[in-house]
């Protein structure tokens, strides 16, 4: 049985196991609210009620429980760990040089006991888990960086970031802990983003892909509430895999970019994605979406670079691009499927940006396309919206349409009246969509 | 638990203690025995985000104006040691591989070209207090300007490994100069 499923044995319900459990326990709850009026007209009698409030209730609580258990535990242990090291540091000068390694080298066995004490007696305990998951990741830290600072080792903060996050992997797959995994995906962008040369940056960005296999198994419902923090790291390791896929396949990278926004919008809308995943992933590829496509309504942005695959990078990153456009073309066609068009937008991105590569390559026409595919979006999503009386979707392709008028304004020899006026058309626009959201008729298409 | 993550749990612990213990064995057994060298510094104070202040030494051998032309800019060399008649440490010479018996120290070239070089050598920091890496600066620049005095980091070298042992200016320690300055 995986480790995730055996977190949540003590769900008195049989079938609120971690795979579905966040989405669940919003059912369970809601159907604790709703016992009074059921009872009340008769559907249920009191007993009945009392005893499926008494089945469910343990369980809806459990969740909110165990995350405050953990936010303190954490909290507790790191501020324990925090003044140890003040009092040690306070009498550090007084120390001789192996006194300060015996310190350093006691300071990790300790954070070890603590993780391994947590991983074979209490494997369940999101409190104990987290805690000393996140301790132990900083414990290691602070040991390497005391013998380091001891002995006045030579070498760059890459170098010890690297060392710091290859020894702290681990702790994440022993463990199953979030914030270890949050501290590794933070940590190891900050390695990348530190190595000094394009070369290291490639070898080094491999070390995000080490965490993946845990990654998909906290996004497909392992622990299920409490991944907001890890989900975020992951957009943001993204994001650092991305910029260094553009330095390599520098003639490509909007697409490559696009691929995968494209590529979280489809997971984020996979049926088993849990909300403390798809929320992030949305959001993430949602804006990051809007803001590359109003970034390439400038012509400047279009990149003029010639494209060579004569390199294993080159060819590793444009394989990697090929795996996460494939990802975004499923989402397109899950969303037609679905008959819901504007769920395509996101996947479709890198359909949209590769039109306007090979637009600007043979014609210049890339800022153009931008343009109008920019605006045609804008008031897709704004019709769509209307007509599902969805004003987040509403609001989200006015903003677009706002956005690039906005742009459009910096760089136009338009009059002051002009953009003055065209700013009251669109501030009322927004007034008319949510007020035609708010007054439809309930049931309407 | 699993079999496999009580081994992965069992090799975590290992390879994490197995690191600072390698450094703390390799840089004490250095200490002990290594072969005293003294090279000439110019230290300045940058600061390291995750282990504190240190004073960055810059070492006058680290420019060598007679390189071997075979150099070339980010090779790893080893540097065989020497004594000049002031008893500062020098390059004598350079070999691609490891020299059997002769004390040496590997370095990377930074730059070679027209028989220069800039060398990074594998001894370039030495952390300070918080509090005193500033003083150590400050009191540098201050004595800096005068051209009889001669700053020099104490390295002892072993197998290859070097360790700062101790950072001297006019022959006394850094620390107890800044306690009580001239």
């Amino acid at each position: 049985m995986r480790e995730g499923i055996r977190r949540e044995d003590h769900a008195p319900a049989a079938g609120l196991d971690a795979g579905c459990g966040a989405r669940l326990r919003r059912h369970v709850r809601w159907l604790i609210a709703e016992l009074p009026g059921l009872e009340a007209a008769g559907v249920l009698d009191a007993a009945t009620a009392d005893r499926l409030r008494a089945h469910y209730a343990a369980h809806a609580g459990s969740d909110r429980r165990s995350l405050t258990l953990a936010v303190f535990g954490t909290l507790g242990a790191t501020l324990v760990g925090a003044g140890v090291i003040l009092l040690v540091g306070a009498n550090w000068e007084t120390l001789d040089r192996p006194a300060r390694a015996a310190l350093a080298l006691g300071l990790l066995v300790v954070v070890q006991v603590l993780g391994a004490f947590a991983a074979v007696a209490r494997p369940r305990s999101v409190a104990w888990t987290e805690a000393t998951g996140s301790l132990w990741a900083l414990g290691l830290g602070a040991s390497l960086a005391l013998v380091s600072q001891t002995y006045h080792l030579e070498g760059e903060p890459h170098a010890f970031l690297g060392t710091w996050m290859v020894l702290g992997l681990p702790i994440v797959y022993v463990l199953r802990s979030r914030l270890a995994g949050t501290l590794y995906l933070v940590g190891t962008c900050g390695w990348v983003l530190a190595a000094p040369t394009d070369a290291l940056q490639d070898r080094i960005v491999l070390w995000l892909g080490a965490v993946l296999p845990f990654v998909v198994a906290v996004a497909r419902g392992e622990g299920a509430r409490r991944d907001h923090v890890l989900g975020w790291a992951a957009m943001a390791a993204a994001l650092t895999a991305a910029a260094v896929a553009g330095d390599v396949l520098d003639g490509v990278w909007p697409i490559w970019l696009a691929c995968l926004l494209g590529a979280l919008a489809a997971g984020a809308d996979l049926p088993r994605t849990v909300p403390g995943w798809a929320v992030p992933a949305r959001l993430t590829s949602h804006l990051g979406g809007a803001l590359l496509g109003l970034a390439l309504t400038w012509p400047d942005a279009w990149p003029r670079d010639a494209i060579w695959i004569d390199t294993g990078s080159e060819l590793l990153w444009s394989i990697l691009g090929g795996a996460l456009a494939l990802g975004s073309l499923l989402g397109v066609v899950r969303a037609v499927a679905l008959h819901d068009p504007a769920r395509a937008v996101g996947p479709a991105l890198p359909l949209l940006v590769g039109v306007g590569w090979v637009l600007d390559r043979s014609a210049g026409a890339g800022a153009l396309w931008a343009n109008v595919a920019v605006g045609l979006t804008g008031v897709g999503l704004l019709v769509d919206g209307i007509a599902r009386q969805a004003p987040a979707r509403a609001n989200a392709g006015l903003g677009l349409v706002a956005a690039l008028a906005v742009v459009r304004f910096f760089d136009a020899e338009v009059s002051l009246v002009v953009r003055g006026l065209a700013f009251v058309a669109i501030g009322v626009g927004f007034l008319v969509a949510n007020l035609r959201v708010r007054r439809a008729p309930e049931g309407a298409p | 638990m699993r079999p496999a993550t009580l081994a992965l749990l069992v090799l975590a612990c290992l390879a994490q203690l197995a690191v600072p213990a390698w450094w703390i064995v390799a840089h004490e057994r250095t200490l002990a025995e290594g072969t005293v060298w003294r090279f000439r510094t110019t230290p300045v104070d940058p600061y390291d985000p995750f282990r504190g202040r240190y004073v960055t030494l810059t070492f006058d051998v680290a420019r060598v104006e007679r390189a071997p032309s075979w150099l070339r800019s980010g090779d790893r060399v080893w540097a065989i040691l020497g004594t000049n008649a002031e008893g500062f440490a020098i390059f004598e010479r350079f070999a691609p591989e490891a020299p059997d018996g002769a004390p040496a120290v590997p370095v990377r070239v930074l730059y070679a070209a027209d028989g220069e070089a800039n060398l990074q050598l594998p001894f370039s920091r030495w952390y300070l207090p918080e509090d005193l890496a500033p003083r150590v600066e400050a009191e540098w620049g201050r004595l800096s300007w005068d051209p009889e005095r001669v700053t020099w980091a104490e390295v002892r070298v072993l197998g290859g490994n070097a360790v700062v042992e101790d950072l001297f200016v006019d022959g006394r320690p850094i620390r107890e100069l800044v306690a009580d300055p001239p």
